[in-house]
């Protein structure tokens, strides 16, 4: 029995507040939350005799205080599910769209959780009760990367951060659209030698409908991928997706690689897999660095290449190389191969980022830096390191998947829907050891 | 900011809300409901406007309805007549066509505190309802009126309908069902689940939310099965649960089959073998909040879990970019989960995380090799090179936990305790950067140990004193008694000076029991230092928080004093 759930942002200002005790609130709950929260630094602690638990999205904490002996896990995945529900009826989740739609929140808010008790959290279930309108909120374009879509047409990222549940004005100037996104996050450490130690790819395919009446939708995979457990032998060029999950409304067809979907309203996670096999060796991305330190003169120089394996069309935005510097180092200069690069040294946290605005595959980049140190004799050469990369990189995947046909099938509606497709990879925890 | 703008009178607010005007223009009533319920969560007091918002609630638009219930229901606490302004609005709402409108009117009615008649007859009727969603609310209604009326509720009617809904056939109504019984008999024990009701909601097991389902779930732990053949009957029925996408079903699902399973020791494991998968995808997501619960749940049954998850500690490795409290929980078990051929993979990446920015995860990582070495002590030689290269960092608070670690691990052979006398040396070298107290004291505690063979190392405590000569803490001058008093037992001519210097200055601590143990330790000396050797060599002696435990032989020779009878500098005891 939840007693009480609020959502406030990064500063503690309180957005939005249910109540389910008897008794009023105090008025410094968000003060106190955030007073508490900053003492420990674990997303559950206990105070006032309640035990709070948060989960912390962009820039809003979603809070729930529940009494000793429910479960954790329950309450987690209750604030996620929310936090999703938000996105779904508002678009996208951050402190404008929560202040814009605040009834819209409030009624959704109240199907969702009858005194404490959770009901039912599934879109399609809801929105029949919901009668407010939301608010749309303009995503600044500059946070979107931009996005390629299937062949030559092109919609901006931000197409698909429209709330699932349109307003009336919308319904009539609705098209019918199909997203699907397929996310793969890849986690590799790299030795000083600069072969690979061990990598983890966990991919994502999420699918966000806008398409009137119910329809079923036929999605084909590639021919390269097998779908099974860690003991079916894969043959050359193919990948193996481990640890397979789908979604309840997924049927698998007779036919190869082929599933059968009936989408439930709102965004929602058709599969998501591990990978396995030898596409591991095959990254995206490959980085060498070498630390020199002569002992004449009293700099030590940096040199960094970084290499993008990828294929010509892939494409990545804002590539950052963060290098942990010594304790000792005050300064640094810098030379860059080419414009559309920064680098930066951050004196706090002794640390140098580098940024390359746009990389192309195959491409390859090239930056000197010369290290100044406070004293010779306090330099450690393993303070430098290890280099992180982080990058998001569109139209390539590591598994090589590739979703062949989108087909939805309508009964009583006859549209043409437009079928955008998204293949992204993002780095986890991409490592380089010096 | 905010869609409302800024109404800061409330006078001004309700003078609108009276308006004539007002009446026909939906959207304006809208907007200043929305105004004052913004207001309320903000703290600002709107009991003036309440009798308005009471006129608006018999509106025909069902948002205008909702904003009023809600503000009705928050403030009736602190405006108890506006339940009469209300009552009669709300009960003919409880006859109207579209159930929305009859459930909004049932949640609201039973929250007025000073109309239980009302309420309880209105929730009797509702109960029975047509429309599922009405009963839903009227379910969970029982449980607002029995917490502002009990005798309400206790009257034995309603329980008793409640207990039929069981058997309804939505099944968010028998979840509720549930909820509310367990909630309004939570004196008597809960609900009641016999034979026959547990059945009942496994049978409906596939047709409940998730929410409803670990909900069930976790009152069923209240049914003992007959038989071995029934557990594993049921066990069948649910084993689709292990491979939900919802964690906490998967978990409520885990507890579950191994209450029932009490009796079947050896299916307990095989239960967590089944729910691998689940696990497995959680540890690489970016869900850091559930992560961090999973993670925690591993620890906890890290006894049935070590053998399951140890092909796949890699799993469990720190990311960059993870908060750091999953890193520090991920540190914590990973001791427990490789195996020993794993051991020397685990020693390299726990190294690497030594050097983290964050001092509470480069501590957690220094802990969690001593823990390695603990399980394994094969690899005292790698882990005590490792800590002998992160000394060189020169960084204070890894120095510091290095030391208290260290002081815990055993001298072995040769080889080991060269390294130590490395580790030791290079510790002595940056002795000026510790900077508390325990972490002292073990590097004093070392030295005692290893004392014997590291040059120089009377003047080493005579430079720590004199460093020191100011510092009263329990800890460090007990170590500082304690590591003097065995290195002149091991090199008394050079240690004689110092031993001295220190036994004057604990005598004048303000600590009784350093002066009482300096007493000691001066007369044993002076009886028969052989014995002392005897007695500080023969075993191990282990200095441990702000306690000092010496061997046994040596306790049956301690004195203790009362309160107030501590004896001065230049008394002798006499032992018995």
């Amino acid at each position: 029995m939840i007693q009480y759930l609020f959502v406030i942002n990064s500063k503690g200002d309180l957005l939005l507040l249910k109540n389910y005790q008897r008794m009023p609130l105090a008025p410094d709950i968000a003060e106190s939350f955030m007073e508490n929260k900053n003492k420990v630094d674990i997303p559950v602690f206990k105070y006032n005799g309640l035990v709070h638990q948060y989960i912390k999205r962009e820039d809003l904490y979603f809070v729930a205080a529940v009494m000793e002996g429910i479960s954790e896990f329950l309450i987690v995945e209750f604030l996620q599910r929310l936090c999703q529900l938000c996105k779904d009826f508002c678009g996208v989740v951050n402190e404008l769209a929560v202040r814009q739609n605040l009834m819209l929140l409030h009624e959704v808010i109240d199907e969702v959780v009858d005194t404490g008790v959770i009901q039912q959290t599934a879109t399609e279930k809801i929105r029949p009760f919901i009668h407010s309108q939301p608010t749309v909120v303009p995503v600044k374009v500059i946070d979107q990367p931009g996005l390629f879509g299937v062949e030559k047409r092109v919609v901006s990222g931000s197409a698909a951060n429209k709330p699932v549940i349109l307003s009336r004005g919308d319904l009539e100037a609705r098209r019918n659209e199909v997203f699907l996104d397929v996310i793969e996050k890849i986690t590799a450490q790299f030795g000083s030698d600069g072969n690979l130690q061990r990598s983890d790819v966990r991919g994502e395919i999420q699918m966000k409908s806008f398409l009137t009446g119910s329809p079923v939708i036929h999605i084909a995979l590639s021919d390269n991928i097998v779908i099974g457990t860690e003991e079916q032998k894969t043959g050359y060029g193919t990948t193996l997706l481990e640890d397979c999950q789908f979604h309840d409304c997924v049927k698998r067809s007779e036919r190869k690689n082929t599933f059968i979907i009936s989408p439930p309203q709102g965004e929602f996670l058709v599969c998501s897999y591990q990978l396995s096999g030898e596409v591991m060796s095959q990254l995206p991305f490959r980085l060498q660095a070498i630390v020199e330190d002569y002992d004449t003169t009293r700099d030590i120089e940096l040199i960094l290449k970084l290499h993008c394996d990828a294929p010509a069309a892939a494409k990545a935005l804002a590539v950052t190389v963060t290098v942990p510097l010594p304790k000792c180092t005050t300064g640094i200069t810098q030379r860059l191969d080419s414009s559309g690069q920064m680098a930066e040294f951050q004196r706090e946290e002794k640390q140098l980022v580098w940024t390359i605005g746009e990389m192309f595959g195959g491409s390859k980049f090239l930056s000197q830096f010369k290290l100044l140190v406070s004293s010779r004799a306090n330099y450690q050469r393993m303070e430098v390191g290890p280099i992180a990369l982080s990058f998001e990189l569109s139209n390539y995947l590591s598994s090589h998947l590739k979703i062949n046909t989108v087909k939805v099938y309508e009964g009583s509606h006859t549209y043409v829907p437009y079928r955008w497709v998204r293949y992204v990879t993002l780095s986890n925890s991409y490592i380089f050891r010096t | 900011m905010s869609a409302y703008g800024s109404f800061n009178d409330i006078s001004e607010l309700k003078a609108i809300l009276s308006k004539e005007e007002l009446k026909g223009d939906i959207g304006q009533q809208r907007f200043l409901l929305g105004t004052l319920l913004e207001l309320h969560v903000q703290g600002v007091s709107i009991d003036e406007a309440l009798a308005e918002v009471a006129k608006l609630l018999p509106s025909y638009d069902i948002i205008v309805k909702k904003l009023a219930c809600l503000i009705i229901q928050q403030n009736v606490a602190s405006a108890p007549d506006l339940a009469l302004l209300v009552v009669n609005t709300l009960q003919r709402d409880c006859r109207d066509p579209n159930p929305a409108v009859r459930a909004l009117a049932v949640r609201t009615l039973c929250s007025l505190p000073n109309a239980p008649d009302v309420a309880q007859t209105t929730v009797l009727a509702a109960l029975k309802d047509g429309s599922s969603y009405v009963r839903r609310a009227a379910v969970v209604a029982c449980i607002r009126l029995h917490r502002s009326c009990p005798e309400m509720v206790d009257n034995a009617q309603l329980v008793d309908r409640v207990y039929d809904l069981l058997r309804d056939n939505d099944a968010v109504v028998v979840a509720n069902a549930v909820d509310a019984l367990d909630n309004i008999l939570r004196e008597e024990g809960g609900i009641v689940i016999n034979r026959s009701i547990a059945h009942h909601l496994l049978s409906k097991i596939q047709t409940f939310t998730e929410w409803g389902t670990v909900r069930v779930l976790d009152v069923l732990k209240k049914y003992v099965p007959k038989t071995d053949e029934e557990a594993i009957e049921i066990m069948n029925m649910c084993d689709f649960l292990l491979h939900h996408s919802n964690m906490s079903v998967v978990i409520a699902a885990i507890k579950f089959f191994q209450h029932i399973t009490k009796n079947m020791p050896q299916l307990q494991k095989c239960i967590l073998e089944r729910a691998k998968r689940p696990f497995m995808l959680i540890l690489s997501s970016t869900n850091y909040e559930l992560l961090y619960f999973v993670l925690c749940y591993i620890f906890q049954t890290i006894d049935q879990c070590s053998s399951i998850f140890s092909t796949k500690h890699t799993k469990f490795y720190c990311r960059y970019n993870e908060p750091a409290f999953i890193k520090i929980k991920k540190l914590q078990l990973l001791p427990y989960l490789v195996v020993e051929e794993d051991g020397c993979e685990l020693i390299e990446e726990l190294s690497l995380i030594c050097m983290d920015v964050n001092n509470d995860v480069s501590s957690a990582a220094i802990i969690a090799l001593s823990k390695v070495h603990e399980r394994f002590p094969t690899f005292h030689q790698e882990i005590l090179q490792k800590f002998t290269q992160l000394l060189d960092l020169k960084n204070d608070n890894v120095i510091c936990t290095i030391l208290t670690c260290v002081e815990k691990f055993g001298g072995r052979s040769e080889d080991d305790l060269d390294q130590m006398k490395k580790l030791i040396e290079k510790a002595l070298l940056c002795v000026d950067l510790i900077s508390n107290d325990e972490s002292r004291c073990a590097l004093l505690t070392l030295l005692a140990s290893h004392g014997k063979d590291i040059a120089n190392v009377p003047y080493i405590l005579e430079e720590i004193f004199n460093t020191h000569r100011d510092n009263d803490s329990f800890v460090f001058n007990m170590g500082l008694l304690l590591a003097a008093t065995k290195l002149f037992l091991w090199r008394p001519a050079e240690c004689q000076d110092i031993l001295g210097n220190v036994m004057e200055r604990c005598t004048n601590s303000s600590h009784c029991e350093v002066r009482c143990k300096t007493i000691f330790l001066y007369n044993l000396l002076q009886v028969d230092p052989y014995v002392a050797k005897a007695i500080f060599f023969n075993s191990s002696e282990k200095i441990v928080g702000s306690q000092c435990l010496d061997t046994n032989d040596a306790s049956q020779n301690e004195v203790s004093y009362p309160e107030g009878t501590q004896p001065r500098e230049g008394d002798h005891l006499t032992h018995s």
